[in-house]
């Protein structure tokens, strides 16, 4: 098979199908996830900004439907499946979406030069640009050209299949080069949240000091299985459960690192009855020294009766 | 399937009655594992807690030389000099002021002379949800005392627009008055307007390792609301999501309402503390510092990545929200609004 200019530019048409789809799909779950995490569609920025604050949120939701639906659509009628009109259908609501978006982005620099296009959830920061434009437009000329592609079909000889690879890498070489959200990937990929800002669930956090040799050292004299208290101090989560040792009241308290896999866990002791008589009279950091043995003979609340 | 931890039933809240004192014993059950706050130890400028320089109570006679007081721990009878500076509204002298008058009491320390007088006074701190004319409803968010009612007075009206130039709906404010029944009368802004609407936080910046053991920005304060008067203490921005009233779920029916706690980190980042934790807060204006507890939430204190130039700029972003008798104790101005501060986690 002879491969000429006019057969790699077919072959071409025929990946766009689902490199859209996948784009589609991708925007859609990154503006999910965006919406998960704060919880709220309305911090949904891009075009949906230009919109009365009232009409923000249905905006958005609509916008996300598209995006699946349109996806899912492109998908589906991709191969003998839906072919001709459902895939003609699709694939002329994807131009309309794509030449809507590249009318709203423009509007968008103009009006609030400083809001991102919001395209991928909050990668989608960068103030709209011209890349941004570019890469939309870009979309919006890939979409007219599915406009009558033939159903996706397993390329014959290596040769094609070659061709197909190295259009996508082309293709995608340049997208990656008109997207910022890009260079906040890689940031992100790098980067490493403080543990003081980390975000980790109680339950995990009581998961990781259950399965923690302290826990089993001390979990005998707990009288509790669930804490009185937790709470959190930077890097450390707290949790105190009430606990008998040698005929008295203490609570134990286990300090677990806010790290998702096999944090540190500490362990304290306080006496809750010597405490409202006086004041320990040896440092307590003493006291976290000389706990990791629990034997009543060498623990300091005893020493200070 | 993911088992919801049972050891506790709604928010973290210092008022709570049923457990009383729970939040008092976590700095001390903490020791128990790290040992004594190693910040914690009050330096040469730090005021001794038991030092009060504040007092506050309800004016119960004024003449050209004294004030007498109902506080809650009795009456107090205080001695204004000269120097004696008063503000209601505007600056009065003391003797202006009125029988029955809300009154936080600066005092010179160790004695009874009265160095700053700030009656009625009272501050709104949110988004406005609805404008007419001169009168706002700013929601002030969850965790503080949600609507609230503001009148600009006409006089004052130029001046806080000057400071809030979009007083449209969806927009933060921040003013100063004196607190009248239902409503502020607001006559001067706290601080200037951000200019994104409440909705469109700047992103947090990226930080990685950990983060800088102090903080600078801006110290705000807050009105009592339910908290008591004299409460010395502070509402941090950065509470513990998972323990602490992470999300209110405000927001969903209404456009201008924003749940603070779902707007960002906000442009500083904080770590992440509790109700009872220790932090030190430092004036940078005065030198003054002081290691106090965290009483309350102060997530709506995220949405402001404002500055203060009480004294010199400060970097953006407000790092405590403090009581008024804490604010007053560190040598703040109510009526500035703001200091320079710096805070430091004591631990």
């Amino acid at each position: 098979m002879n491969l000429t200019a006019i057969g790699v530019l077919g072959m071409a048409r025929e990946v766009q199908v689902p490199l859209l789809a996948a784009l589609l799909l991708g925007g859609c779950a990154a503006k999910l996830r965006r919406t998960i995490r704060t919880r709220s569609i309305a911090r949904e920025m891009g075009p949906t900004a230009l919109f009365p604050v009232r009409l923000r949120r249905p905006v958005a939701i609509v916008v996300c439907i598209s995006e699946l639906a349109l996806g899912v659509g492109l998908l589906v009628t991709a191969g003998q499946f839906g072919a001709g009109a459902p895939a003609l259908a699709v694939r002329s609501l994807t131009v309309v979406l794509f030449c809507t978006a590249v009318g709203a982005l423009h509007v968008l620099r103009t009006r609030r030069p400083a809001a991102g296009c919001g395209c991928f959830g909050d990668l989608s920061d960068t103030p709209v640009n011209w890349r941004t434009l570019t890469r939309t437009a870009l979309f919006c000329g890939a979409a007219v050209a599915t406009l009558g592609a033939p159903a996706l079909h397993k390329p014959a000889p290596a040769a094609a299949a070659m061709v197909v690879l190295g259009v996508l890498v082309v293709e995608v070489s340049v997208l990656v080069a008109l997207s910022p959200e890009f260079a906040e990937v890689m940031i992100r990929l790098g980067y490493d949240e403080p543990c003081e800002v980390r975000r980790l669930p109680v339950a995990r956090s009581l998961t990781a000091l259950r399965a923690s040799s302290q826990w089993r050292q001390y979990h005998r004299y707990l009288i509790a299985k669930e804490p009185t208290d937790v709470w959190r101090e930077g890097c450390w989560r707290f949790a105190v459960f009430p606990g008998v040792l040698t005929g008295r009241r203490v609570e134990v308290v286990f300090a677990v690192y806010l790290k998702p896999r096999r944090p540190q866990v500490r362990v304290g002791l306080y006496d809750s009855s010597a405490a409202s008589r006086t004041l320990p009279a040896i440092p307590r950091q003493r006291q976290a020294e000389l706990l990791p043995a629990p034997d009543p003979k060498i623990l300091p609340f005893s020493r200070r009766l | 399937m993911r088992r919801r931890p049972r050891f506790r039933d709604g928010c973290d809240n210092v008022l709570e009655s049923a457990t009383p004192g729970r939040f008092i014993r976590r700095s001390l059950l903490r020791e128990t594992v790290f040992g004594p706050h190693g910040n914690a130890q009050l330096g040469p400028l730090d005021r001794h807690p038991v030092a009060r320089t504040s007092i506050t109570g309800t004016v119960v006679d004024v003449s050209p030389h004294i004030i007498d007081l109902r506080t809650a721990a009795g009456d107090k009878r205080l001695i204004l000099s000269p120097r004696t500076v008063a503000w209601r509204g505007s600056a009065v002298l003391p003797a202006r002021l009125r029988t029955g008058d809300v009154v936080i009491v600066r005092h010179l320390p160790g004695r009874n002379v009265a160095e700053h007088i700030w009656a009625q006074i009272g501050r709104v701190t949110g988004t406005i949800i609805e404008i007419d004319g001169s009168e706002l409803l700013v929601d002030e968010g969850p965790t503080r005392r949600g609507r609230q009612i503001v009148r600009i007075e006409a006089g004052s009206f130029r001046q806080i627009q000057m400071r809030f130039p979009r007083l449209e709906a969806g927009f933060l404010i921040d003013v100063i008055g004196t607190r009248q029944e239902g409503y502020l009368r607001a006559f001067k802004p706290a601080t200037a307007q951000p200019p994104y609407r409440a909705d469109q936080l700047p992103p947090a910046p990226l930080i990685s390792g950990h983060l800088p053991e102090a903080a600078g920005g801006t110290a705000v304060w807050h009105e009592p609301g339910e908290e008591t008067p004299d409460l010395l203490g502070l509402a941090y921005p950065a509470l513990d999501p998972e323990t602490n009233c992470g999300h209110a779920g405000a927001g969903k029916d209404e456009p201008y309402v924003i749940d603070p706690h779902a707007a960002g980190p906000g442009c500083v980042r904080l770590p992440y503390l509790s109700i009872g934790s220790a932090v030190q807060i430092r004036n940078e204006c005065t030198e003054l510092s002081a290691t106090l507890p965290v009483t309350s939430c102060g997530a709506a204190a995220r949405l402001f990545c404002d500055r203060c130039v009480a004294c010199d700029t400060s970097p953006r972003g407000r790092v405590a929200d403090l009581t008024m008798t804490a604010f007053v104790e560190l040598g703040g101005n109510l009526e500035d609004g703001c200091f320079n501060a710096t805070l430091r986690t004591a631990g």
